[in-house]
């Protein structure tokens, strides 16, 4: 039996009534979602843009104007003293820094001084009152301020201290510090580099590879066929993995190597401080930093290139292979080239997300406080989210803010890396169609 | 192989690179394979290494002899560091990353698919074209900024609201729906945006609102999209690890209110790695557990998104 339709204005009314309620809460979600993204922004700018801008006037005239150090201490005394061991019986772990000092050679010039701010923290006459060290008496009296100065800044030119005495410059070019004003993240944003290269060196040839792998070399037996879609399962799971899990495994893997060989007599390879020194385990350095990095984005990249790969129409490859290339000529000569934009896109977004990756840094790091950036790949590190960590936890207002300042640095690094990937989507990206 | 190999006889000009005899280039392409097929083992290498850490420190672990696997999966008190008796039950922490994770989707789910069905359905096609890049550049904000922007944001607020403690879980929560959402409402839009035209014609053509075409006929077209987007969204919450251990606190408690200080099971493993702990004690194994239990829950996760994605997928031509 069929009915004739009547249309019911009340009903019709309702409809269009709930109709614009629920456009109403669209647009409010939307509104809500894009508020606290802004707010998020916008507070960590107002929060920590302050720390950067600016300029010491005085400071910075200071530092121009010629100077003389007082050439009446004995600096050579300085050289003979065992400061490791003053710093344990001390409890100032600050000294243990003074053994790089080469204090001879002070006066006259420039040096690695990153740890002088934790110099001129050390409490001199606590030091001097101690019977071992009577030597250090002279050091009291130095104003260390004004060495650290005189050998970061030799002959400095205005352009040089005008950058070194800004807000900006100062917090980009200073290390980590115990007073919040003098912090600073150069060991930090340089452990950083460091292992991103590393990563980066490891990650994107594996990664890619694999994606090769995946997408060109498609087998045609059973059991390869079941192997194939096993890695591919494979790769979309270690995507699921959280970092921090990958932190762990990086630390028992790389860190201490499963304990095969003991941490405490490594197998060393080279000088520690040639650039080629290799150690077995590779200890809380920069190469396990990297490497565990590299686990992370690995399936990052591996997706990213497969679907780089997938956007390749078939016809290109055909036609290759028509003119009798084979296999790995045409993906060499044509499938390649064709995706490197897609590719690159996807390395450099994964590599945005080595940059920001706390978590396994931190299993890797440890609690180490470290004041100079790495020489080699054995080197201490530290990273930057992990520094930002630092100063957050802390209870004083004044980390707060400079921790809103290393943000600022993080995200204009990360965001340069996001430009950079849609510049490259943008004037790249050819129809291949 | 089913690839053509020039012989050696035709002219060198049609061929890539230079001419070389058939049994040299059959050698290099299968070692080139077999280097690219390496590549690919290397990622079954790492899943087994996952597989080796986690079981063999994890059995380390009940080998003690204050643990046992009963204690750890039955009981209610996590207390490995303080204390004359150690207890290692792990539902504190559970029960601690549930709570930031159901507040955290509370806050995500509903607002990203909102906003998704905004983007999807409603917006014109430029403020689209602007707001879609934003999420997604939003997305790649590292969760430590997260961290900071809820001790120094979020928490103030919601001490300013209620009585809540310096370190309470609804502020990490909040702070992870925050960080989720763009992953919610990008993943969402993608489903919704594959759904066909004709689908929302059929549904105008039957006298429906955009309503109705939206939640009754587009939406559920899209479920299997959806529910992997979500079920994607809460495995990053549950794994999620610098928010929390900013924000959340330090102290595991079963039936701990969202007012209070709490644990997951992430912030008790950066407790252990950034804490003095000996390399050999019981407390620094049980940090492996803890990770072996993420690890599982994780991977469940992300196993029955591939089940509900591959399952409930509506192909449309």
């Amino acid at each position: 039996m069929t009915r004739a339709f009547r249309p019911d204005p009340k009903a019709r009314a309702r409809r269009v009534r709930t109709n614009r309620i629920f456009v109403g809460l669209c647009l409010a979600a939307t509104g809500f979602s894009i508020i606290s993204l802004g707010v998020l922004l916008v507070t960590i700018g107002l929060s920590g843009a302050g720390q950067l801008w600016g300029l010491d006037r005085d400071a910075r005239d200071a530092a121009m104007a010629p100077q003389t150090l007082e050439a009446t201490t004995d600096f050579g005394v300085l050289d003979r003293v065992d400061w490791a061991q003053a710093a344990s019986d001390l409890d100032l772990p600050a000294l243990a820094s003074l053994a790089r000092v080469d204090f001879a050679a002070l006066g006259t010039g420039p040096q690695d001084l990153w740890y002088a701010p934790e110099i001129a923290d050390v409490d001199w006459s606590e030091v001097h009152a101690s019977p071992p060290l009577e030597d250090v008496e002279t050091l009291a009296g130095l104003d260390w301020a004004t060495i650290v100065e005189r050998v970061r800044t030799p002959g400095a030119g205005r352009l040089a201290a005008t950058v070194r005495h800004s807000r900006l410059g100062s917090f980009l070019f200073s290390a980590p510090s115990r007073k919040p004003e003098q912090a600073g993240i150069w060991p930090p944003l340089i452990g950083t580099v460091w292992i991103c290269v590393v990563c980066a060196f490891f990650a994107l040839p594996i990664g890619v590879g694999t994606a090769v792998f995946l997408e060109e070399y498609k087998p045609h037996g059973r059991t390869l066929r079941r192997l194939h879609g096993f890695i591919q399962l494979n790769i979309s799971n270690l995507a699921g993995v959280p970092s921090i899990v990958y932190g762990i495994i990086g630390l028992t893997a790389f860190v201490g190597m499963f304990g095969i060989v003991a941490m405490s007599a490594p197998i060393e390879i080279g000088d520690p401080d040639a650039w080629y020194h290799l150690r077995i385990p590779f200890g809380r350095s920069v190469l396990a930093g990297g490497l565990t990095l590299m686990l992370v984005i690995l399936p990052i990249v591996i997706i990213s290139t497969q679907e780089a790969l997938r956007a390749v129409p078939d016809s290109l490859r055909q036609g290759s292979l028509a003119l009798g290339a084979t296999r790995w000529q045409t993906i060499r000569g044509t499938t390649l080239p064709a995706a490197v934009p897609g590719i690159m896109t996807g390395a450099i977004l994964a590599m945005s997300r080595a940059i920001g990756e706390a978590a396994p840094v931190l299993v890797v790091c440890g609690t180490v406080f470290i004041l100079s950036s790495p020489s080699n790949l054995m080197g201490d590190f530290t990273a930057l989210p992990l520094q930002i960590y630092n100063w957050a936890g802390r209870p004083q207002a004044g980390f707060h803010a400079i921790a809103a300042s290393g943000i600022i640095i993080l995200l204009v690094v990360l965001l340069t890396f996001n430009a950079a990937a849609i510049i490259i989507r943008q004037k790249f990206q050819k129809p291949l169609q | 192989m089913t690839t053509i190999t020039p012989s050696a006889s035709t002219s060198s000009d049609l061929t890539i690179g230079r001419p070389r005899s058939r049994r040299a280039r059959r050698v290099s392409e299968s070692l080139i394979e077999s280097v690219l097929a390496s590549c690919g083992g290397f990622s079954i290498l790492t899943t087994i290494a996952i597989l080796v850490v986690l079981t063999t420190e994890t059995v380390r672990f009940f080998g003690q002899d204050e643990v046992s696997v009963g204690e750890f999966l039955f009981t209610g008190e996590w207390n490995p560091l303080l204390g004359e008796t150690k207890h290692f039950g792990i539902w504190p922490l559970i029960w601690g990353t549930m709570l930031v994770t159901v507040i955290a989707m509370l806050l995500a789910l509903p607002l990203g698919f909102l906003t998704a069905i905004f983007l999807s359905e409603y917006a014109p096609r430029r403020v689209r074209s602007v707001l879609k890049p934003v999420l997604e550049i939003l997305a790649g904000v590292p969760t430590v900024v997260y961290g900071f922007f809820a001790l120094t944001v979020i928490t103030p607020g919601l001490m300013a609201i209620g009585d809540f403690n310096t370190y309470n879980a609804t502020s990490a929560g909040l702070a992870v729906g925050i960080m989720c959402l763009p992953i919610v409402c990008s993943m969402s839009e993608d489903a919704l945006q594959a759904v066909p035209r004709s689908l929302r014609a059929g549904a105008y053509a039957l006298g429906g609102t955009k309503f109705d075409a939206t939640v009754k006929v587009v939406f559920p077209a899209a479920l299997s999209g959806v529910i992997a987007a979500s079920l994607l969204a809460i495995a990053r919450a549950v794994g999620e690890t610098m928010i929390v251990a900013l924000a959340a606190g330090g102290l595991a408690r079963l039936w701990s209110s969202p007012t209070e200080q709490t644990q997951t099971m992430t912030a008790y493993m950066v407790q252990i790695f950034l804490g003095d702990v000996s390399n050999h004690g019981v407390e620094y194994f049980s940090a492996y557990a803890v990770a072996a239990t993420l690890f599982v829950i994780t991977l469940s996760l992300t196993i029955i998104g591939h089940r509900v994605r591959v399952r409930f997928r509506e192909v449309y031509e």
